[in-house]
C-alpha cells in the first residue's frame, strides 16, 4: 500500500520558500535595481551560500571553525586554474572547486578529534599553514602576485542568478538537514559526543561527512568569487580576516539557527558597505557597536531578536 | 510688494545663472585608510586633497571653453581587495563618477584596476608599481609610478660605479632578499638581470623570498650571515623593512652596501629605528623632496603642500598621488570635454611636464602606460640626512662605500 507523496516541508513554508526566491530572481527584470546594488547583491548571496554552509560546522555540530578560508582559496584557485586552461563551462569550474574543497576538508581528519576550544586552535592552524602553503606554490596560485582571469561583463552580471541558485540550495538543504535524522545526530555530537557514540551516532563519520559538505559548498563560493572578482591572490583568498567572515556572519545572524546565517551575512556584506561609502568616519565606531551590542545582549543573533519581537505580537501571544 | 515683484525677475535670472553654471567633474578614489596600509593610504590622500584644492581655488579645470570645478570622491577600501573592488563598483556604477584614481599597494590596485577596465573608466594610479598591472592588456589603467625592476637596475648602476672607483671588491657576493609579492618580484628581476650582465662582477650568494608583514626573518639572516656577502640587498614594504632590520643590528651584521628598495629615510623609520642603526642604509625612492632644489614643479608642489600641511615636508606617496590628480587635470583639459574615452586617447599620448624625476611624464604603450622615469638614490648619512646620491644631475651629496660601520 503506498503512503502517498510527504513533501519534505510543510506546503505553506515551501510556498512562501518559492515566493521569496522567484522573487529575487525576478527582481532585476522589475525594480530599477541600478548595477551597483545588483553587484553588491550578488556579493550578498556569495556571502550567504558561505555562511550558511559554515554554520553546518559551527552551527549544527557545535566545531567552530577558523580555518574555512582553506577551502574557499582552494575552491577558488582549483576554479580559476581550469577556467584559465581552456574553454569550460564556468558553473563546471566552480563545481570542480567545490568538489576539491571537499576533498581538502578531508584532510582536516585529525582535528575532529578535538572539542571546543581545541579543534578551533587547530583549525586556525589548518587556515594559516594552507594560506603559507598555496602562497608558496607559485605554479598554481602565481604566489603572492595571484591569478588574473580574463575580465567578462556578462558573466559578473550573471553571477546574480547563480548566486541566488547557490543560496536557494544551500539554505533548502540546512533546512532540511536541521530537521532530519542526521540533524538530530548532529544536534546529538554537539551536545555529548560520547553519550551520541553510546546511541550509536558515529561522531567520526558525521563529523567528516559534514565538514566535507561545508567544505565543498564553500569551494564553489570561492570559484565564483574568483570569477566576479577576475582576480584571485593567496593572502586574500585564504587570508585569516575570511576565516572570521564566516563566523562573524553567523554570529551576528544566530549561530545554529537555519537562516540566521543569512541575515547576518546580509548586515555583514549590505550594512558594512552602506556604512563604510555613507560614513567613513563613523563605520568602524558603528559597526563594532552593533557587533558588541548582538554579542552582549541576544546571543542567538538577528535570529533571536526577531524571535523576541515576534512573540511580543498579538497575534502570537495569542497563538501561545 | 511692488519692490518684492522688481526683484523677482533679477531673482530668476541669477537662479537661472546658478542652475547654468557647469557640473563638477566627478573623480572618484578609494585608499586605504584603515588596516594594514593606512599610514600610506594618509598620505595618498593628503596628495589628492592638495591638487584638487588647488584646482578649485584657481576656477577649476577648463574644458571646451568653460571652467568647471573638480570634485572627490573618497572611500576607505580598509586595506582590502573585495572592498577596494565593491567600493569601484559603487563609485563607478552609483555615485557616477567621471573618472578613478588609484589606490595604494599593488595588489590592491590589481584587483581594483579591473574595474575600471571592465566599465571603462580611465585609472590613473601612482601607488602600485609592479609591471604584472600593467602586462595585462588592460587599455584604461596609467601608472605615474615607475617599475620596481627599475628601481633594482638602478641601484646596481651605482654601485657598478663604486665598484669600478675600486671602493667594492670584485666579484661582489650579494645577499638578495624579496618579499614575495609582485613587487619583490620586480626588484628579484631588476638586480638579477644586471648580474647576469655584468660578466662576473657579482654573484648572488642568497637569494631567498619571505612573506610580507612578516614578524622574524631571523632564519632569513642567519643565512645571510653564513654566506659572507658583501652586498646586502632586500626589498622590503616599510613594516617589514623595520622588523627586519631591527633583527639585522640585533644579530651585529654589517654590510659594505646595505639597502631594503625603495625604503630607508622614511621618518617613521629612522624615529623606529634610531638614527645610528639606519647610517649609510641607500634607498631608491620614485621621488624626494630635495629635487625642490631646484625651480620647478617639485619645489612649487612642496611649497603648496609645507603651506597646507603645517611646514611639513611631503614624501614620494603624496608627489605621486599628486601628479597622478594632475595629470588626470591636464588630460580632461585637453580632452575638451567630460567624456571618458576622450580622456583615455589624450592620456595614451601624453607627453608632459611633471614633478618627477626626468621633468616629463608619459604613459608608454610598450610597457602597459606605465610611467618609465628614473627613480632618485639617497643614502642615510650621519650629518646630513638622506640626500640625493644619484643621478648627478639631481645630486645633493656625494654616496658612501664601503659602509664606514663595518670597520667599528
Amino acid at each position: 500500500m503506498s503512503r502517498g507523496f510527504r513533501p519534505p516541508a510543510p506546503p505553506r513554508l515551501l510556498l512562501g520558500y518559492g515566493i521569496v526566491v522567484a522573487g529575487l530572481a525576478a527582481l532585476p527584470w522589475f525594480t530599477e535595481l541600478t548595477v551597483y546594488s545588483h553587484n553588491l547583491m550578488t556579493l550578498a548571496f556569495l556571502s550567504i551560500a558561505g555562511a550558511l554552509a559554515w554554520n553546518w560546522m559551527g552551527g549544527f555540530l557545535g566545531q567552530v571553525s577558523f580555518g574555512h578560508a582553506a577551502m574557499f582559496g582552494v575552491g577558488g584557485f582549483v576554479a580559476a586554474r581550469i577556467l584559465l586552461a581552456g574553454p569550460v563551462p564556468a558553473p563546471l569550474a566552480w563545481l570542480a572547486g567545490g568538489l576539491a574543497a571537499g576533498v581538502f576538508a578531508l584532510g582536516a581528519h585529525p582535528t575532529l578529534r578535538l572539542r571546543g576550544p581545541y579543534f578551533s586552535i587547530a583549525t586556525i592552524g589548518m587556515g594559516e599553514a594552507t594560506r603559507l602553503l598555496f602562497t608558496y606554490w607559485e605554479d598554481f596560485t602565481g604566489g603572492s602576485s595571484g591569478l588574473s582571469l580574463p575580465i567578462q561583463t556578462d558573466m559578473k552580471h550573471h553571477l546574480y542568478w547563480w548566486g541566488l541558485g547557490l543560496v536557494a540550495l544551500v539554505a533548502a538543504a540546512s533546512w532540511l538537514i536541521r530537521h532530519s535524522a542526521l540533524g538530530l545526530q548532529l544536534l546529538a555530537i554537539k551536545a555529548d559526543v560520547d553519550a551520541a557514540a553510546d546511541l550509536g551516532v558515529s561522531a567520526t563519520f558525521y563529523q567528516d561527512l559534514v565538514f566535507a559538505l561545508s567544505g565543498a559548498v564553500v569551494g564553489v563560493t570561492g570559484g565564483m568569487w574568483a570569477s566576479y572578482f577576475s582576480f584571485i591572490e593567496p593572502n586574500d583568498m585564504f587570508g585569516f580576516d575570511r576565516s572570521i567572515a564566516f563566523v562573524l556572519m553567523a554570529v551576528i545572524g544566530g549561530v545554529g539557527t537555519v537562516l540566521g546565517p543569512l541575515l547576518g551575512a546580509v548586515v555583514f556584506v549590505l550594512l558594512r558597505q552602506y556604512l563604510l561609502a555613507s560614513y567613513p568616519q563613523l563605520y568602524l565606531g558603528l559597526y563594532g557597536l552593533l557587533l558588541i551590542f548582538i554579542i552582549l545582549f541576544e546571543p542567538l543573533g538577528l535570529t533571536g531578536l526577531w524571535l523576541r519581537l515576534w512573540r511580543r505580537l498579538p497575534w502570537a501571544r495569542a497563538e501561545a | 510688494m511692488l519692490r518684492a515683484r522688481s526683484l523677482l525677475p533679477l531673482a530668476l535670472g541669477l537662479a537661472g545663472m546658478i542652475g547654468a553654471a557647469a557640473p563638477p567633474v566627478k573623480v572618484g578614489a578609494t585608499l586605504p585608510l584603515t588596516g594594514s596600509e593606512a599610514r600610506i593610504g594618509g598620505f595618498f590622500k593628503e596628495g589628492y586633497e592638495l591638487a584638487f584644492e588647488e584646482v578649485n581655488k584657481a576656477g577649476g579645470l577648463q574644458v571646451g571653453g568653460q571652467k568647471m570645478n573638480v570634485s572627490l570622491t573618497l572611500l576607505d577600501d580598509t586595506s582590502t581587495q573585495a572592498t577596494a573592488v565593491s567600493l569601484a563598483d559603487r563609485l563607478v556604477n552609483a555615485d557616477k563618477v567621471d573618472f578613478l584614481l588609484g589606490t595604494y599597494s599593488s595588489h590592491l590596485i590589481e584587483a581594483q584596476s579591473t574595474v575600471a577596465e571592465q566599465y571603462k573608466v580611465p585609472y590613473i594610479n601612482g601607488g602600485g608599481g609592479a609591471t604584472k598591472i600593467f602586462k595585462r592588456g588592460f587599455k584604461y589603467i596609467f601608472g605615474t609610478i615607475s617599475p620596481v625592476e627599475l628601481l633594482g637596475t638602478t641601484l646596481m648602476t651605482w654601485i657598478d660605479g663604486q665598484q669600478k672607483a675600486g671602493k667594492l671588491p670584485r666579484p661582489a657576493k650579494i645577499a638578495l632578499l624579496w618579499e614575495n609579492t609582485a613587487h619583490g618580484k620586480d626588484f628579484r628581476k631588476g638586480v638579477s638581470d644586471h648580474v647576469a650582465q655584468s660578466k662576473g662582477a657579482y654573484t648572488i650568494a642568497v637569494d631567498e623570498s619571505f612573506a610580507l608583514d612578516g614578524k622574524d626573518f631571523g632564519a632569513l639572516l642567519g643565512k645571510v650571515k653564513a654566506a659572507k656577502v658583501d652586498l646586502f640587498l632586500a626589498d622590503a614594504h616599510l613594516p617589514d623593512y623595520i622588523t627586519m632590520h631591527r633583527q639585522y643590528v640585533a644579530m651585529g651584521l654589517c654590510h659594505k652596501v646595505v639597502s631594503y628598495g625603495a625604503r630607508g629615510s622614511e621618518k617613521g623609520a629612522i624615529e623606529a629605528l634610531g638614527r645610528e642603526n639606519v647610517n649609510y642604509v641607500l634607498s631608491g625612492v620614485w621621488w624626494s623632496a630635495q629635487l625642490a632644489a631646484k625651480p620647478g614643479p617639485s619645489r612649487d608642489f612642496v611649497n603648496a603642500f609645507k603651506a597646507r600641511y603645517g611646514g611639513r615636508e611631503p614624501e614620494w606617496f603624496q608627489a605621486l598621488a599628486y601628479q597622478s590628480a594632475k595629470t588626470l587635470f591636464t588630460a580632461i583639459q585637453q580632452a575638451g570635454k567630460v567624456d571618458r574615452e576622450a580622456v583615455r586617447q589624450k592620456l595614451a599620448a601624453m607627453k608632459q611636464g611633471s614633478l618627477l624625476p626626468g621633468g616629463t611624464l608619459e604613459f608608454p604603450a610598450a610597457f602597459g602606460q606605465q610611467a618609465q622615469n628614473p627613480f632618485v638614490l639617497q643614502q642615510n648619512l650621519p650629518d646630513s640626512g638622506a640626500p640625493i646620491i644619484y643621478p648627478p644631475d639631481v645630486a645633493t651629496g656625494t654616496g658612501v662605500a664601503p659602509n664606514p660601520n663595518c670597520g667599528k
